[in-house]
């Protein structure tokens, strides 16, 4: 079931609300997730709603510049990014939602460190690519 | 007790650390950790040195303001920090380190939303080496 979901960094500044079915995490093995230890949940453009604190995000970009990477740059927690798949989506970090028990998600395994074949199983199963 | 390397996204902060090729980190579910999957090799200080990249961190403190949490301003990446168990030396984020050193990382969990009774000492030990 659809439910709305109110998270933030961990300094408060970054205040959002995102509407997602959570029952998994995706657990992403790239260069920059297994530093970040983030575990995303994937939102449309409409279902995030960054309440306060937009000013005080950082944009990190590298590689092929597609995925937008923020942080706060007071706390330094990565709340949500705009992801490589589809940056017109958003990807939430689901250990910035509030009170939640990350042990009841299911945790589906990514392999970004072979982004491109990963990418394209995605594709050739759905015709389009999800955000994750 | 071998040299790993590791380092922010962006590799402005790179630093080396003594540790053994096997160790065991820790899983904290404080409020800090909790939201950056941090995972623990706590280390004495006279085992850590930071290479480069000490002019692009950040500082952030809270609560008590005895942790000295860091992150690299320009990818955001908190690689290691100076921790409130172990302030006289240095957390390294385990996930920051690089890859080809480590033979074998044990997961454990620790109870930093309890702080004070996980530390009734008011801090904690090193591993042994």
């Amino acid at each position: 079931m659809m439910q709305s979901y109110p998270g933030a960094c961990h300094c408060g500044r970054i205040a959002f609300e995102v509407r997602a079915e959570l029952s998994f995490v995706v657990d992403c093995n790239c260069s920059i997730c297994r530093r970040t230890g983030a575990l995303w949940h994937p939102a449309a453009e409409s279902d995030l709603r960054i309440l306060t604190g937009e000013a005080d995000l950082v944009l990190y970009q590298f590689n092929t510049k597609t995925a937008k990477h923020y942080f706060c740059k007071h706390c330094g927690i990565h709340p949500f990014i705009r992801p490589r798949l589809d940056p017109s989506r958003w990807a939430v970090n689901v250990r910035c939602i509030d009170g939640i028990d990350l042990s009841s998600l299911k945790v589906r395994p990514f392999d970004g460190q072979n982004w491109e074949a990963t990418a394209q199983a995605y594709r050739d199963r759905l015709g389009k690519p999800p955000a994750a | 007790m071998i040299t790993h390397t590791g380092g922010c996204h962006c590799g402005r902060v790179r630093f080396e650390v003594q540790a053994p090729a096997r160790f065991e980190v820790k899983d904290c579910n404080c409020s800090m950790c909790a939201k950056s999957g941090y995972l623990h090799l706590m280390v004495p200080k006279e085992r850590f040195k930071l290479l480069a990249g000490g002019d692009a961190l950040t500082v952030y403190e809270f609560n008590t303001n005895t942790a000295k949490h860091l992150f690299c301003s320009v990818c955001g990446i908190k690689s290691f920090y100076v921790p409130r168990s172990h302030p006289d030396g240095y957390s390294v984020n385990a996930r920051c380190l690089d890859e080809g050193t480590i033979e074998e990382m044990k997961i454990v969990p620790l109870d930093g939303r309890n702080w004070e009774k996980s530390y009734p000492k008011g801090r904690g030990e090193y591993d042994a080496a």
